[in-house]
């Protein structure tokens, strides 16, 4: 699921060994959250066959259901600002000068042109929608094969997750549609120790049925583990920043 | 010459005597008499069956996309017509009983529907989901009966989708969807299973159907009722019986029937409706026309036979009204043998499904209509007049002109009458 | 002895009340039936218009485009250059140009996701459109920050007339985001159509999303006949040639297939139509013809007694009724052809502009007939003619002469 995806930046870090897969999983999304609140600068570069987009943004998230994230680069762009709260996601607009509210019909509208998706910023979790089970393992790497459960919000069919045994350091996850056809791979690199995980400063998002449809995120001038006034995450500082 | 005191066997002056003698005379001249009720009896059954065919196919349309896009009737909040959203669903359905009990509601089927977004490993949608009853949803809707692949949704966790729909997701028959939607419950999302596919040939379905279960539904917007109660009324009396409904409804309820649910299809069916009655009427004209030159040819060629019965001292004006009778008479019959045949055929026709094979014949052209393969005849004891209509105005036509003839008419030169 | 020719010839003048009528009658049918035929073609010709005149006889996009998702894919390259060689290779032709933008629409408290079109016409069309889809207020015009919304979009959004709504269409090459003011409510026959149908001027959309671009070319070609129709599939090989690879030139056809099935539904209604009107139309030449010989029989009866064998009187009456029929039909098919001409440029009658909104009712009729149908018409009439003529005219030839004498139909 997409969704993962910008949880996964906003603090994955992977730490306790556990046997059993769903435990293995379950410290998966534990290190997600566990990373907790964030400030950092994210360097979005959305490429396509014919062209390639930068985009700067900075990001406050609460580690949880809130989030701020404000379009500093290009100039045509700059300015937009996106708060998810919750379920809920506002829009700025700086020529409008307005907030406007994403209908539920916009949240698989490409964020920023790129191949995450509104829905992308208020993702689900990992654990609530799929069953785990530790596929293969051998002495540095192993693959959780995760199965969604009946009536999970997921269109996916299978999701598999490639991991360092050592630390649960993550290495590549690859979504699978329901005729087990890869449809989209998000690799990892670039580890940095943060907090006593090992979190990976670039991601990137790579859409299988679109070949050359690539984007790749990469962390900057991270703060994890600081205190985000709630003011953070209302329309003022949509509109000023915070 | 006959003795003018001498009783003729039918008195020509006596006016009560006149109708027996034009019916007499219609028996006389039977090949004329039948040809000139056949071509009446052609027009009038033409013009009933015209009519009948015409309102029918357009009636036939509305009922099909009633059945498929709404329902024969819905009755919903006054709110919901300018804003429909579940926030504006019904407070309650405690009235439902009271509609059931309606004489001509056959079914009364709670609806939820709201907007949602559909996704796919591949694309999403947005889309219109309709909350349903899975057993009492055919009562109302035709929808369940055009599953051609897979079978309608039985339990929460299933859906049905338009084919088309489907295909723009590229999801198959027991694939997983996600279904988002934001409502008074907030955000929320689930997987549902494709369970059955939906095609009916008509767009608006193909692309648009998403059924759910109904307490899904509920569950999933937050809506505890429904938006709508969806209602089965026999074919012909839904205007009558939706009134009635209305009158039993709670206040700030409103009971809505085919034509104001489909208000712009059934404005434009009225304005084609138009165009029809343009052709419709130079067909009634030429009809009057047909029947006149039957009259006209009939009363030129027995100039020598009203020259004798003048001579016997028939006056003119009695033989003008003799003619006259005698094609009022052939006129009504022809009209009657019309009317019946005309309402007969029609009567069929709108029993039975006979149209509806025949224009399936046409291939899936006419599916696009949402008339679901079923086509029947309207009823409607205008098409008599209509009729009548044409039929007054061949009979002025074709008195007039024989008449003043005959009231010119000379016993001797009609005698020697060649015309 | 007999000329029959001669015979015929006179007899057709002796009794000039009674030919006036036959010939009359079948003239009647004949003048009826074609301008029957000529309204039935206008209907038919008018959905063809209305139907044309929605999507274009022509449309140009970019190639692929039913498979594209992101306005920048979907842009023409070299849209105003395209349209000017459009405009070289048809310069009778109008050029409709579009651009459609998926856009996030919000009022003050509503929002939902729309695909804007701005679009650019000719008065002729713009003036069609209005007449067709406005329900209240002004369409918007270039130089105005103006929104048309379809009355279920501005109901969904809580907006009316005057009230201000936002366009948010990132990721694009315009501003990305503008306000506009809801100038005009438009009402489709589709629910779901005017649930989602906002349009701005061309400029407008341009400067929101795509400076100079656009998405759709409509070429519409000056033709009012759906037996025309013929041409506009000529044309699109020569036309995909000119325009070069990376477009798709299609017809009005391939657009929207449902729409163009809709004409093929008219085929059986017409067949039903033009078999009830001739039925009547032989039933008043078999009546007149026949009810005409029918007095006659004393007559033939004379002619047989004269020496005149079965087969001359016979001979004699059909060419006899040929001359009428033919000489009716003809004259009534000249009135009619007349007729039908005359309107076939066009024509219009008191109400129809008003009533004419909708789907499927021109506001300008055009009756139109194929030589086959007036050739089709009049042999009808001639053969009903003739064939309600032999009857009497065998059943006369073969009684005995007195027999014919002494008959009294």
């Amino acid at each position: 699921m997409k969704g993962k995806i910008l949880l996964l930046l906003l603090g994955l870090s992977l730490s306790s060994a556990a046997s059993d897969p769903q435990a293995v999983l379950k410290a998966i999304v534990d290190n997600q959250r566990g990373g907790g609140s964030v400030r950092a600068t994210l360097n979005l570069s959305v490429a396509r066959t014919d062209r390639q987009t930068q985009y700067v943004l900075d990001i406050v998230s609460d580690g949880n259901e809130r989030a701020l994230i404000q379009v500093k680069a290009p100039p045509r762009e700059a300015g937009q600002a996106f708060l998810r709260d919750g379920d809920n996601i506002l829009i700025y607009n700086p020529t409008l000068k307005r907030v406007l509210r994403l209908p539920p019909s916009g949240r698989s509208d490409s964020f920023l042109g790129s191949d995450l998706s509104y829905s992308d910023l208020s993702g689900r979790d990992l654990q609530r929608d799929y069953t785990p089970k530790i596929t293969a393992e051998d002495a540095n790497n192993l693959t959780l094969e995760l199965t969604p459960q009946p009536s999970a919000p997921t269109p996916y069919g299978k999701v598999t997750i490639q991991a360092k045994v050592k630390g649960y350091v993550p290495l590549e996850v690859t979504f699978f549609d329901q005729r087990s056809q890869a449809v989209k791979k998000v690799t990892f690199a670039q580890y940095a120790e943060v907090n006593g995980h090992s979190f990976p400063v670039q991601t990137t998002v790579e859409d299988l049925l679109h070949s050359g449809n690539r984007t790749t995120l990469v962390y900057s001038d991270y703060k994890f583990g600081v205190s985000i006034p709630s003011g953070c995450f209302d329309q003022r500082a949509l509109v000023a920043g915070c | 010459m006959v003795h003018p005191s001498t009783p003729l066997p039918i008195s020509p002056s006596s006016l009560a005597a006149l109708p027996r003698l034009a019916w007499r005379n219609l028996w006389r001249h039977r090949q004329r008499t039948f040809l000139l009720v056949a071509v009446v009896a052609y027009a009038t059954l033409a013009t009933v069956l015209f009519w009948g065919v015409q309102d029918g196919f357009n009636q036939s349309v509305l009922n099909g996309n009633a059945r498929y896009l709404a329902a024969p009737a819905l009755i919903s909040t006054t709110a919901y017509a300018d804003d429909p959203d579940p926030a504006q669903g019904l407070p309650n359905l405690d009235f439902l009983k009271r509609v059931q009990a309606v004489p001509g509601v056959r079914a009364a089927v709670p609806r939820l529907e709201f907007s949602v977004l559909l996704r796919s490993p591949y694309t999403a949608q947005a889309a219109q989901a309709r909350g349903v009853d899975p057993a009492l949803e055919s009562k109302v809707s035709d929808i369940p009966l055009r599953i051609k692949e897979g079978r309608m949704l039985e339990r929460a966790g299933e859906v049905v989708l338009g084919k088309e729909l489907a295909q723009r997701l590229d999801t198959r028959l027991g694939e997983r969807v996600v279904l988002d939607t934001s409502a008074l419950a907030g955000s929320q999302s689930a997987g549902l299973r494709l369970v059955g596919l939906v095609d009916s040939g008509l767009a608006a379905v193909d692309s648009g159907t998403v059924l759910i279960d109904l307490g899904q539904a509920r569950q999933l917007t937050g809506l505890k009722t429904a938006t709508q109660v969806a209602l089965d009324i026999p074919r012909g009396q839904e205007a009558q019986v939706t009134r009635a409904v209305q009158a039993v409804l709670p206040p700030g309820l409103r009971a809505a029937d085919v034509t104001q649910l489909l208000g712009a299809l059934t404005q434009t069916i009225n304005q084609k409706r138009g165009t029809i009655f343009v052709i419709g009427l130079i067909f009634s004209i030429f009809a009057a026309l047909a029947v006149t030159s039957t009259v006209l040819v009939s009363v030129l060629e027995r100039t020598r036979e009203f020259g004798v019965m003048g001579a016997l001292g028939m006056s003119p004006l009695r033989l003008a009204q003799m003619i006259t009778l005698e094609a009022v008479f052939a006129t009504t019959i022809g009209w009657a043998v019309g009317l019946v045949l005309g309402y007969g055929l029609n009567t069929w026709m709108a029993n039975y499904n006979v149209l509806g094979p025949v224009f399936a014949g046409y291939g899936g052209a006419f599916q696009t209509l949402g008339t679901g393969g079923e086509i029947y005849t309207a009823q409607s004891p205008v098409y008599a007049l209509y009729a009548a209509s044409t039929i007054v105005l061949a009979a002025l036509f074709s008195i007039l002109i024989p008449a003043r003839r005959m009231l010119q008419l000379e016993p001797a030169g009609a005698l020697r009458a060649e015309v | 002895m007999f000329n029959l020719l001669t015979l015929s010839w006179r007899n057709v003048w002796r009794q000039r009340g009674r030919s006036l009528l036959t010939a009359g009658a079948v003239g009647l049918a004949v003048f009826f039936a074609l301008v029957y035929q000529g309204l039935i073609g206008a209907v038919e010709n008018g959905m063809y218009n209305t139907l044309a005149q929605a999507v274009g006889h022509l449309q140009v996009r970019v190639a692929g485009y039913r498979d594209k998702r992101e306005l920048r894919d979907l842009l023409i390259p070299g849209a105003e250059a395209v349209k000017a060689k459009l405009q070289q290779a048809q310069p009778q032709a109008e050029i409709v140009v579009s651009l459609e933008v998926p856009a996030l629409l919000s009022g003050e408290s509503r929002s939902r996701g729309v695909l804007l079109v701005g679009q650019e016409q000719p008065p002729k069309f713009a003036q069609n459109f209005r007449a067709q889809f406005l329900q209240a207020g002004q369409m918007p015009t270039s130089n105005t920050q103006g929104i048309a919304l379809g009355a279920a979009l501005a109901r969904a959004l809580q907006v009316k007339l005057g009230d201000a709504v936002y366009a948010y269409a990132p990721n694009t090459q315009g501003s990305g985001a503008a306000a506009y003011k809801v100038v005009a409510l438009l009402h489709f026959p589709d629910p779901a159509a005017e649930g989602r149908a906002a349009y701005l001027s061309l400029a407008a959309a341009q400067a929101l999303a795509a400076p100079g671009g656009a998405t759709r070319l409509e070429l519409h070609l000056p033709i009012t006949r759906y037996s025309q129709d013929s041409l506009v599939s000529a044309l699109r090989p020569a036309l995909a040639i000119a325009l070069g690879p990376g477009l798709s030139v299609e017809t009005w056809r391939e657009v929207n297939p449902s729409l163009a099935q809709v004409l093929a539904l008219l085929q059986p209604l017409v067949l039903v139509m033009m078999l009830i009107f001739f039925v009547l139309a032989g039933l008043m030449v078999v009546n007149t013809v026949y009810l005409g010989l029918l007095e006659r029989t004393r007559e033939f009866g004379v002619i047989t007694a004269l020496g005149a064998g079965p087969a001359k009187v016979t001979w004699m009456v059909l060419l006899e009724s040929l001359l009428l029929c033919l000489s009716g039909a003809v004259g009534g098919g000249l009135l009619g052809v007349g007729l039908v001409t005359i309107l076939s440029k066009g024509f219009t009658y008191p109400g129809l502009d008003k009533i004419g909104g909708t789907f499927g009712i021109p506001q300008v009729l055009y009756p139109s007939l194929s030589v086959w149908a007036v050739l089709g018409t009049l042999l009808f009439a001639v053969l009903t003619g003739l064939l309600a003529a032999w009857w009497p005219a065998r059943v006369a030839a073969q009684m005995e002469p007195v027999e014919a004498m002494r008959f009294n139909a």
